[in-house]
């Protein structure tokens, strides 16, 4: 095996942010009123797996006025905020769209049903972001 | 001065590792970039992985390989309201001679990519490749990285569905929304024994089942059993997803809350939610597969076949070809366009592009023609109650309203013509 190869190690910045691993018992009981009981929120799903934060978003609106463009043609939600599975984007005060890109699960389907390519779309850097312990 | 590999391979996937496999053993300098923390940690799928070709790639990977359980049955399922109609298959035959079998990529794709390593290749992770390099007659000749930059005389693009590395050379735009499923998926925990018990399981047998039909969008559901968890999920077309402004999590949602598979999951623990995108064009919306310098494989070039959900063995075949075209392209010293065509022709001469090949019309005629989706999971559902259902009336009542759900909604030309449309395409 060669020898190890080092780019540039930019591993541990300063600040580096780490989410702890919250390990929920979200059970699935057996529930004669099916849902309601047992409705868990994107959110809390989220908690679930590992992620490490790249303080640089790696999701940016290139142009907000594009998104209100976008917002008085197809109505709101967005097609991003109804595609993306875990609720990155949100309209807010009825004009701007807010990205919480610590959310991302880096799936791509923003970037692809922007009808106006209006998301900058990068993978977080240096291995941050999700990490996903079954996959 | 950047390093220089005789290979650089984006993605330690089932396609990267496959190429890196290749190489490595023939000798070329290879070096694998992957962007997760360890292979398989920014990965995910249903799913299933087919012996054959996996052995293709490591004939004995059934002695190290994390196996979650070996598929002795497979079931379709078509949904309906409160219904569902299936077919199922279990065989001894898949126990005695292993098929396919259940995984979860974040240990699948960590173990496999170490068989790389041990083959020679060079892994560094949580590193992600940015773009390529080109030379001054713009032929790729390397990467750049968010650590730096590395040369090559190939480069294979494995970085998954979002090719990013394909796009950013120039080789193709961006998908569209009709050619690409959005997946969300859900692990769940649940005791080995209750599921042996619950789906009728020995030792390491497990089942595979796929799921259709009950929704407007166009989508399939899957419900995988692993050791000790459940792989439960749905993908759906995005452009539908679109269209209807049906939120995935919602469909997640109510395929879970169907009463044929609410009870599946009783008494698990959620463990997991992720989500993934699939390449479902199929062969008409296949990229350039090739360029000056530059190869591309797996989900990054579209190489996926949604009609027999099988990805994995397609990547795994397609990082072996591109492993084999840089082999004989360092044989010649040649490295441009017309030297890794031989890639495509590999491709060609296999299943890989065979079969896609073969179902190219399916998408698209499946999306035009929405009564495969809509209507026939739920005249087949009628059909299937009203076969069951014993009322005191006659046999004859029975058949001729079985008669009058298809020809009332169909019509006897529309159902021939939906037959012979599918058959011709499909088959």
């Amino acid at each position: 095996m060669s020898s190890e190869i080092v780019l540039s190690d930019q591993t541990q910045p300063k600040g580096a942010q780490q989410q702890a691993l919250r390990s929920a018992s979200f059970q699935q009981s057996p529930d004669s009123q099916s849902e309601s009981s047992q409705k868990i929120s994107v959110e809390e799903k989220l908690y679930l797996a590992k992620y490490k934060l790249d303080e640089r978003p790696h999701l940016v609106i290139y142009d907000q006025s594009i998104c209100l463009k976008c917002e008085h043609i197809n109505g709101t939600p967005q097609p991003c905020m109804i595609l993306c599975p875990a609720d990155v984007y949100k309209w807010e005060d009825g004009k701007r769209n807010v990205v919480s890109y610590d959310n991302c699960v880096e799936c791509g389907a923003c970037r692809i049903i922007c009808p106006y390519a209006n998301i900058e779309w990068k993978y977080p850097r240096w291995g941050r972001g999700l990490s996903l312990r079954y996959g | 001065m950047p390093e220089k590999f005789d290979v650089v391979i984006v993605g330690a996937g089932p396609a990267g590792v496959s190429a890196a496999i290749t190489t490595s053993k023939a000798g070329l300098s290879t070096l694998v970039i992957e962007r997760g923390d360890f292979p398989g940690s920014k990965n995910m799928f249903g799913g299933i992985v087919f012996a054959k070709p996996t052995a293709q790639i490591v004939p004995d990977f059934w002695r190290t390989a994390p196996i979650e359980r070996r598929v002795i049955e497979y079931q379709y399922w078509l949904l309906s309201g409160e219904s569902h109609v299936s077919i199922s298959h279990r065989n001894q035959k898949f126990a005695k001679e292993l098929n396919s079998f259940t995984a979860l990529r974040a240990r699948f794709d960590r173990w496999f990519a170490q068989q790389a390593e041990a083959s020679g290749a060079t892994l560094i992770t949580k590193t992600t490749v940015t773009g390529v390099l080109k030379d001054s007659r713009g032929a790729v000749n390397g990467v750049t990285t968010d650590r730096g930059e590395v040369l090559a005389n190939v480069v294979i693009a494995c970085d998954g569905v979002n090719s990013l590395i394909a796009k950013g050379a120039g080789m193709h735009e961006e998908w569209k929304p009709q050619d690409i499923a959005l997946a969300v998926k859900e692990t769940y925990s649940l005791a080995k024994e209750k599921i042996d018990e619950r789906f009728n399981l020995r030792g390491d047998e497990g089942i595979a089942i796929m799921i259709y039909g009950g929704r407007e969008e166009e989508f399939a559901g899957f419900i995988y059993t692993n050791k000790d968890t459940i792989s439960l999920g749905i993908g759906a077309i995005m452009s539908d997803l679109a269209k209807y402004k049906t939120r995935p999590q919602d469909l997640l949602e109510w395929i879970k809350s169907h009463p044929s598979i609410k009870p599946l999951l009783e008494g698990s623990s959620l463990r997991e939610y992720s989500a993934h995108l699939i390449p479902e064009g199929g062969f008409n919306k296949i990229p350039p597969l090739y360029g000056d310098g530059i190869l591309v494989a797996g989900d990054a070039a579209m190489l996926v076949n949604a009609l027999n959900w099988e990805g994995t063995n397609f990547a795994m075949y397609s990082g072996k070809f591109a492993g084999q075209t840089a082999i004989e392209a360092k044989k010649n010293g040649r490295f441009d366009s017309s030297q890794l065509a031989l890639y495509k022709q590999y491709l060609e001469e296999s299943f890989v592009l065979k079969d896609l090949k073969k179902f190219k019309d399916v998408p698209h005629y499946i999306s035009t023609h929405r009564q495969y989706l809509t209507l026939y999971p739920e005249i087949i559902n009628t059909i299937m109650y009203k076969f069951f259902e014993v009322d005191g009336r006659p046999k004859e009542d029975h058949i001729r309203d079985m008669k009058k759900e298809i020809y009332n909604r169909r019509g006897r030309i529309g159902l021939l013509l939906d037959a012979y449309g599918l058959y011709r395409r499909a088959t």
